[in-house]
């Protein structure tokens, strides 16, 4: 079943004013429950005004959202604080989610604001700390007095422990170091298997969403250019140069020995799948 | 050697904090470089940058600016007028209501004419592609536009050295090239310093020196091709190779012979090239 749907989605920054933009242009998704889905799209697109509206963090200025089947703005004002439980989304700035006292009290807040007790807030917020590699010392911190990085596991952790059953990412990764990248996208994916949750990543990094999501959803100036497999997305690094993305780098080299007619196999997207086509390109040209 | 940047055992710790934050730092930026900053998280990288130009100064040591010690306070304009910074997150660089009056602010405060201040805000924003944007409200831009608005911001200001933390962390793959582009045009048409604080290894690996921080020190310090042979050690600090290096060294420890340096995707390209050719 889709878990996220839209029907006509519009979204109409400023309507009536002269800096009138139209954000999201009639959308129409559907996003079965247990995707892996990276979300990506050039500066401005729509990427972070989209996803805003999956948590109820923004209302359609025309059409629908519907999550679990259910039509996110007819079911009253009661129910939307429910929709903001189950659909944790992480800001593409940390600051802007940032607000408390101490790091601990910061990721404490969702659990808090949901109503469980002490106990299983004191736990929820230790587990998704470590969950993000933030240190028990960290967490006594000002989140204003940390460094960037620091910043964004913070914000991360204080998601994670709602255990959301849709957990959307606005760049989680920027601004990581790459072992912080690598551990976070990690944790995301174990966090997606192991929970069976559906998981949104709006991502500038080609290399991360085809290593880790199995569906792209592309937005290209405020419309859904395409929705599919991760494969079929980079099968073509012209459509996506026009649309100023890319694909990662080892995509683009074999693509450039293909051009050469060195290479004749399936798209390259990975490092490990790079090392098996090379292999196979040595070994067919020793045997020849 | 002709130095912008010139700190001498500078150790900085922030107030209230028990630990220090940079940790005898001597390090010297020559006139017209280009060089890459890198280190995991924490490790004292904005720290460091908001020394070169006198936000913080340090504790312990020194940190001068075309021999201006950055202790001196009256002479923070003349710091300020030589290095300029794009912030690590533009929310805190923006000020003014408009785009066009936030790239002006700097150039304001510099007692830059009024028409010049028209003319070089018009630049910088045609720079980062973002003219047509002008009279928006920066609040109201996407997180890569208020990145963009940021650089311009810095450009107007023309200094001749500029310090970028991490300009490119919230732009699409073109925004990330093209301000490369625009950076190595600066150093190289224009001769200003620039030192790029980053945690995208193939931006570094296009720079002329890379510098690595960890934990509040300076690790290594040399040039991008020999940095990035260091894969295990580079590693072992949080940090990582250009993909396409990594995939040679992957190669090589499967017993295929692609040499070590290969840091750019041509240079892979051309070195498989190579490899079917003798095999053949
Ligand atoms: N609060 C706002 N008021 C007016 N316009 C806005 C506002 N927020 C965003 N916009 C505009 O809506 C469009 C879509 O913005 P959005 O933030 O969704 O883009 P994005 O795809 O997330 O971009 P990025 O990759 O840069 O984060 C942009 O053109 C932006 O200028
Ligand atoms: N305002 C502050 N007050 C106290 N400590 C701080 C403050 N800002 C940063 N720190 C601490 O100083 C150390 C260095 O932080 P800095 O911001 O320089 O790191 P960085 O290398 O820029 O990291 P990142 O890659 O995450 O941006 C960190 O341990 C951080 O927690
Ligand atoms: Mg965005
Ligand atoms: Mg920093």
């Amino acid at each position: 079943m889709a878990v996220i749907k839209t029907e006509h989605l519009t979204y109409i920054y400023g309507a009536g004013t002269p800096y009138e933009k139209r954000a999201l242009d009639d959308i129409n998704l559907s996003i079965e429950a247990g995707e892996f889905v990276g979300v990506i799209g050039h500066t401005g697109s729509g990427k972070s005004t989209l996803i805003q509206h999956f948590n109820a963090l923004l209302k359609p200025t025309s059409g629908k959202v519907y999550i679990d089947g259910v039509d996110v703005w007819a079911a009253g004002k009661a129910a939307l604080q429910g929709f903001r439980f189950d659909v944790g989304l992480v800001f593409q700035y940390p600051e802007h989610q940032l607000f408390e006292e101490t790091v601990y009290k910061d990721i404490a807040f969702g659990p808090r604001n949901m109503g469980l007790s002490e106990r299983e807030i004191d736990e929820r917020v230790r587990e998704a700390a470590h969950y993000v590699g933030l240190t028990e010392a960290m967490l006594d911190h000002s989140p204003f007095e940390i460094s960037g990085g620091q910043k964004r596991r913070a914000a991360i952790a204080g998601v994670l422990s709602m255990r959301p059953k849709v957990l959307i990412l606005d760049e989680p990764t920027a601004g990581l170091d790459p072992r912080g990248r690598d551990q976070i996208l990690r944790l995301i994916a174990d966090y997606h298997r192991t929970t069976g949750s559906t998981v949104l990543i709006v991502s500038h990094s080609m290399e991360d969403v085809a290593r880790y999501a199995s569906r792209i959803l592309i937005m290209n100036n405020a419309k859904v250019h395409a929705y599919l497999p991760v494969r079929e997305a980079f099968s073509d690094p012209e459509v996506l140069m026009n649309m100023g993305l890319s694909v990662p780098p080892i995509t683009r080299v074999f693509h450039r020995l293909s051009q050469k007619g060195l290479y004749s196999g399936p798209e390259v997207l990975t490092l490990e799948e790079g090392k098996a086509a090379l292999k196979a390109m040595l070994g067919g040209a020793k045997d020849a | 050697m002709d130095n912008i940047i010139q700190t001498e055992g500078l150790s900085f710790r922030y107030e209230g904090s028990d630990t220090l934050a940079l940790n005898n730092i001597t390090l010297s930026i020559e006139r017209g470089s280009f060089v890459a900053v890198l280190g995991h998280n924490g490790s004292g990288k904005s720290t460091l940058a908001k020394h070169f130009n006198a936000i913080l100064t340090p504790t312990e040591g020194s940190c001068h600016i075309d021999g201006i010690d950055t202790r001196e306070q009256d002479r923070l304009y003349d710091i300020r007028r030589r290095v300029g910074m794009v912030f690590q997150n533009p929310d805190n660089q923006i000020v003014a209501t408009l785009v066009e009056e936030d790239v002006a602010f700097g150039l304001e405060n510099l007692g830059v004419e009024p028409q010049e201040i028209r003319r070089r805000v018009d630049q910088a924003l045609e720079v980062v592609g973002m003219e047509a944007f002008k009279l928006h409200a920066p609040h109201q831009l996407s997180g890569g536009q208020k990145q963009r608005v940021a650089i311009a911001g810095v450009l107007a200001m023309r200094t001749e050295c500029i310090v970028f933390d991490e300009p490119t962390a919230m732009l699409d793959p073109r925004g990330r090239a093209e301000v490369m582009e625009a950076m190595k045009h600066l150093n190289r048409n224009h001769g200003v310093t620039v030192v790029l604080i980053t945690h995208f290894m193939d931006e570094a690996a296009q720079c002329d020196r890379v510098v690595v921080m960890d934990s509040g020190s300076v690790v290594l310090d040399d040039s991008p091709e020999r940095v990035f042979t260091q894969i295990g050690a580079l590693r072992s600090l949080g940090l990582d190779v250009p993909q396409v290096t990594e995939f040679a060294d992957l190669m090589r420890r499967s017993g295929i012979n692609l040499p070590e340096g290969i840091l750019t995707e041509e240079a892979c390209v051309a070195e498989i090239e190579k490899l079917l050719t003798a095999r053949q």
